[in-house]
């Protein structure tokens, strides 16, 4: 693609930023302490929520409210099979991938009826806060305790039982989300390059005009929420044995705000602006951790300040800097 | 050549947007290789029957068939795979991508036909790359091929937007108004490429159209709109001479271009 492209640069740049994301989360735990690495691999499993998010939102033009629905369902499923039902990691992991797509299927079939404005937005709030109420009901799920003491897992293969990697020891499930989260980014750094991606660009600007080219538009827009839906599940999966507790507030409406505040804060319309926001967000959260009310108000002031200094997110810095023309999308 | 089985056919079309009858028993037909234009005053119906044909909305009576198959409840984008091309009135192009990749995406589009997974692999990227050259070539868009579309002057947006349709190889266009808001130059120019595009690709065309010029420059045959009804129908000729058609059209020296 050329310079005009949505997310700007180019599918090998970006690989190369995310090559030196993963060796620079690579350093983190012989740099910093164990709070630290543990607030790191949140932000990675973050990276990816956020990232899930813009392709509704800043790809296809299609404001998810409710993307916690998924990253719950993701966390329980994984923590459910492995706690509950003795379910080794890896195929939980994947079996919580397959919830996501499944409930993502669902939830799109039904609200991408009415996929314009806010009405979808609405809907998929209405859905969340239901998965919200039901997660927080059922007994085998926990109620509203949820499921806590969550072991770490050792990845083994099958057949083999000498055989296998123990990430319950020091740092290791740490390395094992940056490359999970690495990997996961890569896939969705590829889903916008290919035909797919560009065409979801064109329906975002045009439904009409791109549903005239050939492009059956829901269709596209239900690939591609079941596409962000699975990789949310995937990084509530990754969530359940690094906080080693799951509870109904995952899938609260407040977490479907974290998304949306990390691609606003970062800028919808660059790729890495979710990531962006997502670290942005941690720093700031960390560096109020001890006032107490303060980092809300914090993180209130920081997204109003860039709401109205920088309406395309911090990453707009960059075209400002470098010139680029200004036609880069804004939040609308 | 009106001789020949029909490539498009509408039978006995209605269509109401609530109480007002906007199209009342419309039939007419598209022969292969032949320019249909369809003219009218304003608010006559036009823009609802392509609306109609195209898939857009759908008819509260009468079906839509081509090449004999009945298409009348095939979404917009079905229609574009068998074949469907269209224009809009005011064209419309995806103006935050430049000129190649909006021909990049309708080309792709075309060789997916719809589906989310296809058209990978780089000797599919080499084709549509060259496909893009040809096309901007033909559409005399090659000094824009980086350009904005957003920001083409506006001749050159409606001729990107037919570059568009023709990268899906369509065997009819549909194209509504295609010189509403040209210079006469420009009006010109675009008669000549729509001549020139329909006997290489041996294209049907149906198209409305203001311009009285346009509409004789093009058409084998014209169909006349009042009111949501078909008045008339023939050959340039017979419509010039129609006594109803000069009283209720031609003869209007202050029809709205």
């Amino acid at each position: 693609m050329t310079h005009t492209s949505f997310f700007g640069g180019s599918t090998r740049r970006d690989f190369l930023v995310l090559l030196v994301m993963m060796l620079l989360g690579a350093l983190v735990p012989s740099l910093l302490n164990r709070g630290l690495i543990f607030i790191a691999g949140l932000v990675w499993i973050n990276a990816v929520f956020g990232l899930a998010f813009n392709l509704l939102f800043g790809l296809a033009g299609v404001l998810s409210f409710g993307q916690a629905m998924f990253f719950a369902a993701g966390a329980y499923a994984a923590a459910a099979l492995m706690q509950q039902l003795g379910m080794p990691f890896v195929p939980a992991l994947l079996l919580a991938g397959a919830v996501g797509a499944l409930l993502a299927g669902a939830v799109g079939a039904v609200a991408l009826r009415r996929s314009e404005g806010v009405y979808f937005a609405i809907l998929t709030l209405a859905f969340a806060e239901m998965l919200h109420l039901l997660v927080a009901n059922i007994g085998f799920l926990g109620k509203n305790d949820g499921l806590s003491g969550l072991a770490r897992p050792v990845l083994t293969l099958p057949g083999m039982p000498g055989v296998g990697l123990d990430l319950t020891q020091g740092d290791r499930f740490y390395y094992f989300i940056v490359a999970a989260c690495g990997g996961m980014i890569a896939l969705i750094r590829w889903v916008v390059s290919t035909p797919f991606g560009r065409a979801l660009q064109a329906l975002k600007q045009d439904p009409q005009r791109a549903e005239f080219l050939g492009i059956p538009v829901r269709l596209h827009r239900l690939a591609i929420f079941v596409f962000a839906g699975t990789m949310t599940a995937l990084a509530g999966a990754l969530v359940a044995p690094w906080a080693q507790i799951v509870t109904p507030e995952l899938a609260h409406w407040s977490n479907s705000t974290n998304p949306i505040l990390y691609t606003l804060l970062g800028g919808s319309a660059y790729f890495w602006g979710p990531v962006l926001g997502a670290v942005l967000l941690s720093a700031v959260f960390y560096v109020t951790r001890t006032l107490a009310g303060i980092s809300d108000l914090a993180t209130g002031l920081l997204l109003l300040g860039v709401v109205l200094a920088l309406p395309g997110g911090v990453l707009s810095l960059l075209d400002r800097w470098t010139g680029r023309p200004k036609d880069g999308e804004r939040p609308q | 050549m009106n001789a020949a089985a029909p490539l498009v056919e509408a039978h006995h079309l209605d269509k109401s947007y609530g109480k007002i009858a906007v199209l009342h028993d419309v039939s007419l037909t598209v022969a292969p290789a032949e320019a249909h234009v369809v003219i009218g005053p304003n608010g006559a119906g036009k823009t609802t029957l392509f609306k109609v044909l195209t898939g857009e909305v759908k008819a509260n009576r009468g079906r839509v068939s081509f090449k004999g198959e009945d298409v009348s409840r095939l979404a917009a984008h079905q229609r574009v795979h068998r074949g469907f091309g269209r224009t809009f009135q005011v064209a419309r192009v995806f103006g935050k991508l430049s000129v190649q990749d909006n021909l990049r995406i309708a080309l792709e589009a075309h060789r997916r036909r719809g589906n989310p997974i296809g058209g990978l692999g780089a000797a599919a990227t080499r084709e549509v790359g060259e496909a893009i050259a040809r096309l901007c070539a033909e559409a005399g868009l090659e000094r824009h091929r980086d350009t904005l579309s957003g920001t083409l002057a506006y001749g050159d947006r409606k001729r990107l937007e037919l570059a568009m349709v023709l990268a899906l190889e369509p065997t009819v266009l549909f194209l509504d108004e295609p010189t509403a808001g040209m210079s006469a130059a420009e009006r010109r120019a675009t008669v000549e490429l729509l001549r020139s595009v329909k006997q290489r690709r041996q294209l049907s065309l149906l198209l409305t159209e203001h311009d009285m010029d346009v509409v004789f420059g093009l058409a084998d045959r014209i169909s006349v709109l009042h009111y949501g009804k078909l008045i008339a129908s023939g050959t340039p000729e017979a419509i010039r001479a129609d006594a109803r058609v000069q009283e209720v059209y031609l003869g209007r020296e202050d029809h709205d271009a």
